[in-house]
């Protein structure tokens, strides 16, 4: 006998499932007086009926008498299974258990994703802090080499003079500044270097230090009150 | 190589083997090893597959016989005989693709002889008998797990519904459904081998 069966998957339509229940109930015997008076009189007229039924008692007698193997051997368990025993006492049983493995995982997917969001929140924080902790510092003077012009050889003094590019002094850059502030220029300087911090871009005006670290207490707050809620569950 | 356990027996076995007494559960190791090896067997069928699932399912039982309340000892066991069939099943099944052939341990899965020819009268009758019990202990093992752990406890072992919905825990209408299903199917197999039905 080299058959393989094939396994047993297909759908069933409703009306078929509802027959073979009561051809189960009626060979096992589990009908009312009633049912099974109308079971018996449907078989009467329903010679297919029948033969399902009869087929039906025999595999379960058939199945009953099959004969039980003996066993290869004993099963008894060597002395030192009481170590095992006690060892696995220690951790809590499968009965015991407090979380199911599907939601310890949840819990740690959770956890996981907590911590991504803390350090996306962290990492931003950071990006905030440093203009707000760091005191300003007057802009620096930008050094930028001006290409040389060949001046007059007598021009003794401006040869002298550092190769300075910023075309203006110190003071006069702070007092251009200030009418920066009071009038923002209608156009940038001529000789403004394009690296320096120009009078003409908008300065960063100071943020609330104690909003911004507010704001980050709350969002922690919240993680931790989702991840002990998800530890609780 | 079993022995019968009366129910305080088994009870004062039960607690002693909660204290962690080996002796006390192997009592009842051996009051229940043919039951649990042959419905591993004809779980998972094979011989030696059904010996190292039934000894794997002792060692479980006695890790875990402290969370024993409440539970009378055979539907318990059973239940974690047949959670390891089915953990074994799974894996062997994750090994490689089993042909039924390989499952089946044909000479053990057949009916021995001597308990068919009691019921038979003549030799032909004996040998479709026979075959008939071959055909059904290898159909058994095309169902679904789920259709084939109730049959096997329902129709092998003669265990009652109830005490089937405790073994699966699951409730009394699911066993009625997948008993009849699984009925239904080996009604199926043997129409298909109409030659070794008797009359009916």
């Amino acid at each position: 006998m080299s058959e393989v069966f094939s396994e047993c998957t297909e759908e069933m339509d409703p009306n078929r499932l509802l027959e073979d229940e009561r051809i189960s109930e009626y060979v096992d015997g589990q009908m009312s007086d009633e049912e099974r008076t109308a079971f018996e009189s449907r078989m009467s007229q329903d010679a297919a009926l029948r033969r399902k039924v009869a087929i039906t008692r025999l595999l379960v007698q058939e199945a009953r008498a099959l004969e039980a193997l003996a066993v290869p051997r004993n099963f008894i368990l060597p002395r030192d299974a009481a170590k095992q025993q006690q060892a696995n006492a220690s951790s809590p049983s499968e009965e015991e258990q407090p979380v199911p493995r599907e939601n310890a995982l949840r819990v740690l997917v959770r956890l996981g994703a907590a911590l991504i969001v803390f350090a996306v929140v962290f990492v931003g924080a950071l990006n905030l802090l440093p203009p707000l902790l760091v005191p300003r510092s007057p802009a620096p003077v930008i050094v930028q080499p001006t290409p040389i012009v060949p001046q007059a050889a007598d021009d003794a003094a401006q040869r002298m003079m550092p190769m300075v590019a910023a075309p203006q002094s110190l003071s006069q850059q702070s007092a251009a500044a200030g009418e920066a502030a009071e009038a923002p220029p209608t156009t940038p300087p001529a000789l403004a270097p394009a690296g320096a911090p120009s009078e003409a871009m908008p300065s960063r005006s100071p943020r609330p230090t104690t909003m911004v670290l507010l704001a980050l207490v709350l969002i922690l707050g919240l993680l931790a009150f989702w991840v002990i809620r998800a530890r609780r569950r | 190589m079993s022995a019968e356990v009366s129910p305080q027996d088994e009870a004062a076995l039960i607690q002693a083997a909660q204290r962690g007494d080996v002796a006390s559960f192997n009592e009842l190791v051996l009051a229940y090893q043919a039951l649990a090896y042959n419905v591993a067997f004809r779980l998972v069928g094979d011989a030696d597959l059904a010996a190292d699932v039934t000894q794997e399912a002792f060692f479980n039982a006695f890790r875990h016989i402290r969370a024993l309340r409440g539970h009378t000892f055979r539907p318990w066991l059973l239940r974690i005989v047949t959670n390891a069939c089915y953990d074994a099943l799974r894996q062997r099944r994750r090994e490689a693709a089993l042909s039924l052939d390989d499952a089946t341990d044909e000479a053990q899965a057949m009916p021995r002889a001597e308990s068919v020819a009691s019921e038979a009268s003549t030799p032909l009758e004996l040998a479709e008998r026979s075959e008939l019990r071959r055909l059904i202990a290898r159909a058994v093992l095309s169902l679904p797990f789920e259709q084939r752990s109730v049959f096997v406890l329902a129709d092998v072992h003669c265990l009652s519904y109830e005490e089937i919905a405790a073994v699966l825990d699951v409730p009394l209408g699911t066993v009625k459904s997948r008993l009849s299903r699984a009925r239904a199917h080996l009604r199926e197999v043997l129409l298909r081998h109409a030659e070794l039905l008797p009359d009916v």
